[in-house]
């Protein structure tokens, strides 16, 4: 296939891709280009670059805080990517079902995404509340959940639950594109429930979970708004303090923008491959059809 | 569909017009002069009034219009914006972040206000000058300023016998008193407390100045933070943790409700004593029920919705200041060093016009009027907070909303009234002792007073030593010609 | 479906919605309160004032008085204090906030699905490099490149206008090209082959065959350009310098107070008039996710 590339796909390729291509040109590539020049400069924000090599990029290697808000990142990312995934397909499943009024369940599990971060961290921060909050009162224990240096991460990964609501809906459209005649010949061939779910739904649904992992990956670097009101900026000796809040408090408190640019660009770096592991690798188990 | 679109790409895009608080359209041969305002709710509509009044009378004198915009995150927008070379011409910012504007520059110059006697030693307030112009050139006016005192609740001391008039003059009275206020269960949970040093822990890095230390030493903008002094400041503060037990006071701390709420501890009678600014009267009233129609800025919103008369008003006002007095005090706080009097600390807002404003002559003009000592009192009198000015008429002590605005008064205009360090580095420092001291209240076993505060100095000598190494880069690249 | 199974779905379906449903309940909740009762710990979920508390008559009796106490509560609260608030134009600024989405839509939904089906079914050079740089640009936090931005559209003369906040979007978003791909993936070549043997163009094979075929999808993209615009806060607040532009997400924040004041019972009343539309809007658009099993029998 590689070699017959027919010219009218040729043309008709880059045409389709041209709004992106000059898009990208105009409002994007000047802009990160910049950044990645900004890593290599001084630029307190308010006064000019000053180019100093790679000096930010040696005081981050050496900043116990830069490495402190990487690991948090990571190791939130590997709770809350599974599990969101997890929650998001096993609604999805759910909702797929022939029910009544399935437009009213839909919305209900939708709607917590939209409420605006500094309103739910309200409710949370009364819910777990370590003296009297509601959780603590059902479990009968009186845990400083958001308090605690290794209890707070878990906690914040286990919240994520309620904002699901985006990633069901594009499950849910995938799930909705899977043509019943699948189903039918399986359950000709003799499948249950069970394997049906395993040989049909979830293979077919592969390319829809690919998206939502890769976005989840990408999204888990850009957490911010809810944890930082939950934890009070990064809870217990920066026990919950993440890599995008530190990227603000390093442009915006600290008018560090040319650290700020230093630690993006490794960011980016660090999330292409993972991505590009997960592209690779997405050959063995993404099915398009 | 496409026309649709068309139409509201021609509706839409249309920029907005001025116009007065009438409705009628600013001309247009008037300067219009851009202010941006971290203030929000009744802090902005105070503003706004003060800018209306700009503008119908001095501004149709002078054809200036001030427009007036409320962003409670103004100070990112204003960074980007100065940056980016479309700064407003007059923007509200903290006085915190004095450091890192006038450090790089980002201010234009206010000698025309220093020359006509509006931003002088002799117009302001001590420090409120020092933070103004820092080197001797006036870099900002100063809008709604600050001062911390020791706030107590009379009944509580009424309880356990404690003399209501007699606020603590010293730490070690205070330790006592506190002492005497504490309820503890036998398994150690906290009922109430007397005192507790990291609520509501805003300025918990001064404390060591209350102990004799200085912390920002501005000659050389280094900071003293491993000193004796620092050692005996925070021993005593995580004395408090362990004295009550780390697990009760964290659990103690992790039940007080927000701040501005019923639930703050203070007002639900849960800590007796507490370090606050002047502001907090508003808070209080708005949260306690005992003022309920009494509460300052709601009695503000009727008269001006028109629906109390001024009489009415003031007799409100009277009424809620004898209540305040009655149920609570604030004085000076006390310190380790003498007198309460020798250790004060303060804080303020400024009106800067940023490097690269377009029309600076008629912001001066805005900010020279904000600053006459009618409109500055109407101003701080609504925030309820003090005056900058050295000059206050008796009026505004009288009819402020704080029963104590005397005190603050005082305080402020000591020559030993600190304000925050105007310094580039002090974000990043200041993150680093907050860190520190979270660390040792939390956690004190894991973290000792000694070691910690030395570690805290190294990260932050780190901090400077990047600074100083960073300016002289800049310096070197600037002479020798071409800064990129 | 039998009844056993129907059982288990509508009990989880139960339990579920019961958990989801909490904060949009909290919000509403706080927002029928007053400023002390918002804020009381711990928190009710029903607001009961002081007075109905206080009063000694039997429940029935001081009911309809407490009735009509919270209906005026409501009342200040939505009407007098946020919607007739002097410094809070809800009208303009939802009009100001639905042009903005409006546009935003338009152009990302069309712009990209063709982008996603250059990448997905076309074959041709440079394909990779480019799925490569629409991953790319998702990856670099949007802080770093504020700045930079914000330079571009100062020399373009943007700055206090809302062009930087629709007109990207006519150029591809790269979330939703990448979500497009993926459907546009699994759509059968089969269908477009035999189109291009019968002589269609690539782009009417795209308009008559494959966006029909993307309606799920396509809905889901619209739907969220709508609501991301609808709620972006940080692209109005820093474009934006006129207060007679502001957005409704923007304006949501006038309630809020960095130095800690926040009047909670507004806030949440702001919020629910602000998030009511997109809800509804949701509600109404989620129906087009169940076309696809219709459609779906003209495949293959």
């Amino acid at each position: 296939m590689r070699d017959r590339v027919k010219p009218r796909e040729q043309i008709a390729g880059i045409l389709f891709a041209l709004p992106f291509i000059i898009g990208f040109l105009v409002f994007m590539a000047y802009p990160l280009c910049k950044a990645v020049y900004f890593s290599f400069t001084d630029y307190p924000f308010l006064n000019e670059p000053v180019f100093i090599g790679l000096r930010k990029y040696v005081r981050m290697f050496g900043d116990p805080v830069f490495w402190q808000s990487l690991r948090n990142t990571i190791v939130f990312a590997l709770m809350s990517v599974p599990f969101s995934l997890g929650i998001s397909v096993l609604l999805a499943l759910l909702l797929n079902n022939k029910v009544k009024a399935p437009g009213v369940w839909r919305t209900i599990i939708f709607v917590p995404s939209l409420v605006p971060s500094v309103a739910s961290a309200m409710l949370w921060l009364w819910l777990l509340n370590g003296k009297d909050g509601l959780v603590n009162h059902l479990l009968g224990t009186k845990i400083q959940w958001l308090t605690s240096e290794t209890l707070v991460l878990p906690t914040l990964a286990f919240i994520g639950f309620w904002g699901v609501g985006q990633t069901v809906v594009i499950f849910l459209a995938g799930l909705q594109d899977i043509p019943t005649e699948m189903y039918e010949a399986a359950e000709i061939d003799g499948a249950n429930a069970l394997q049906r779910l395993f040989h049909v739904t979830l293979p077919m649904l592969s390319p829809v979970i690919f998206f939502n992992l890769v976005m989840g990956i990408i999204g888990a670097w850009s957490v911010f708004d809810g944890p930082y009101i939950l934890t009070g900026g990064g809870g217990t000796n920066r026990s919950a303090y993440f890599y995008a809040m530190y990227i603000r408090d390093a442009a915006f408190l600290q008018t560090d923008v040319g650290y700020a640019s230093a630690m993006a660009c490794v960011q980016f770096l660090i999330v292409m491959t993972l991505t590009a592991l997960v592209i690779w690798s997405s050959k063995r188990w993404v099915h398009y059809r | 569909m496409v026309a649709g679109a068309l139409w509201l790409l021609l509706f839409g895009t249309k920029p907005g017009t001025y116009a007065y608080r009438d409705g009628t359209l600013v001309p247009g041969d008037f300067t219009v002069v851009t202010y941006w305002e971290k203030w929000t709710k009744e802090e902005a509509e105070a503003m706004q009034a003060v800018c209306d009044r700009f503008n119908e009378t001095v501004g149709r004198d002078k054809k200036i219009f001030v427009h007036f915009v409320s962003v409670s995150q103004v100070d990112q927008k204003t960074l980007i914006a100065t940056a980016g070379g479309n700064p407003p011409d007059i923007a509200g910012i903290w006085g915190a972040q004095m450091g890192t504007f006038s450090a790089y520059n980002a201010l234009t110059p206010l000698h025309e206000l220093a020359a006509d006697g509006t931003i002088t030693r002799e117009t302001y307030k001590p420090f409120i000058y020092e933070l103004c112009a820092p080197g001797g050139v006036p870099y900002a006016a100063s809008s709604t300023p600050a001062a911390v005192a020791l706030y107590w609740n009379k009944e509580l001391f009424r309880e356990v016998g404690l003399d209501p008039e007699k606020p603590p003059q010293s730490i070690d009275e205070l330790d006592a008193m506190a002492d005497k206020l504490i309820i503890q269960k036998p398994d150690g949970t906290i009922v109430r407390a007397g005192f507790l040093p990291n609520f509501p822990g805003w300025w918990d890095y001064y404390w060591g100045n209350f102990f004799g230390n200085r912390l920002w030493i501005s000659e050389t903008d280094d900071y003293r933070i491993d000193t004796p002094e620092q050692v005996r400041a925070y021993t005593w503060y995580q004395k408090y943790a362990i004295k009550y037990g780390p697990g009760n006071v964290v659990s103690f701390g992790s039940g007080f409700g927000q701040f501005a709420s019923p639930q703050n501890p203070f007002m639900s009678g849960e800590v007796a004593m507490c370090l606050q600014g002047p502001w907090f009267v508003n808070y209080v009233q708005n949260y306690t029920p005992q003022f309920a129609g009494l509460n300052f800025t709601e009695v503000m919103r009727l008269r001006s919705l028109g629906k109390i008369s001024e009489a009415e008003a003031e007799t409100r006002l009277m009424k809620a200041r004898d209540l305040f007095r009655h149920l609570y005090g604030a004085s000076v706080p006390p310190n380790a060093v003498g007198k309460p009097s020798d250790v004060l600390i303060g804080d303020l807002d400024v009106w800067a016009i940023p490097r690269g404003a377009r029309n600076v002559k008629e912001a001066m003009e805005v900010i020279r009027f904000f600053s006459r000592q009618d409109n500055m009192e109407m101003l701080c009198r609504s925030h309820s907070k003090p005056s900058p000015l050295m000059k206050v008429s008796d009026e505004f002590i009288a009819k402020h909303p704080n029963p104590f605005i005397d005190v603050f008064e005082t305080m402020m205009r000591s020559d030993k009234m600190v304000a925050m360090p105007v310094s580039a580095n002090w974000a990043k420092v200041q993150a680093e002792i907050t860190n520190a001291n979270n660390a040792m209240w939390r956690t004190p076993d894991k973290y000792p007073v000694g070691p910690t505060l030395k570690e805290t100095q190294i990260a932050a000598d780190r901090h400077l030593a990047e600074y100083r190494e960073i300016t002289a880069i800049r310096k070197a690249a600037k002479s020798g010609g071409g800064a990129k | 479906m039998n009844i056993l199974k129907r059982l288990i779905i509508y009990s989880l379906l139960v339990a579920v919605a019961a958990i989801y449903v909490g904060p949009f309940l909290w919000v509403i909740s706080t927002s029928f309160k007053t400023a002390s009762e918002a804020t009381e710990n711990p928190p009710r979920w029903v607001p009961v004032s002081p007075e109905f508390r206080a009063s000694t008559q039997p429940f029935a009796a001081k009911l309809p008085d407490e009735i009509g106490r919270r209906v005026g509560i409501i009342k200040d609260n939505y009407y007098d204090r946020v919607m007739n608030d002097p410094s809070f134009d809800f009208a303009l600024y939802t009009r100001n906030t639905l042009i903005i989405a409006l546009l935003s839509t338009l152009g990302a939904s069309i712009s990209s699905s063709l982008v996603a089906y250059a990448l997905a079914r076309l074959h041709w050079r440079g394909k990779n490099l480019v799925f490569g740089i629409v991953l790319g640009t998702m990856m670099l936090p949007f802080t770093v490149v504020m700045v930079p931005q914000y330079d571009l559209f100062r020399e373009l003369g943007w700055i206090g206008s809302n062009l930087p906040l629709w007109v990207p979007a006519f150029f591809g978003v790269p979330f939703f090209i990448f979500l497009l791909r993926q459907f546009h993936m699994t759509i059968p070549n089969e269908l477009a082959d035999a189109a291009r043997i019968d002589g269609c163009s690539e782009f009417r094979i795209w308009w008559q065959i494959v966006l029909p075929l993307s309606r799920p999808a396509l809905a889901v993209v619209a739907l969220f350009a709508f609501m991301g615009a609808w709620r972006d806060f940080l692209g109005p607040l820093i474009y934006l310098s006129h207060r007679r532009d502001f957005t409704l997400a923007l304006a949501l924040q006038f309630f809020q107070s960095r130095s800690g004041g926040t009047s909670w019972e507004l806030l949440m009343a702001a919020t629910l008039l602000v998030i009511a539309p997109i809800i509804v809007l949701f509600f109404m658009a989620q129906k087009t996710f169940i076309q696809g099993i219709a459609t779906t029998g003209m495949k293959g």
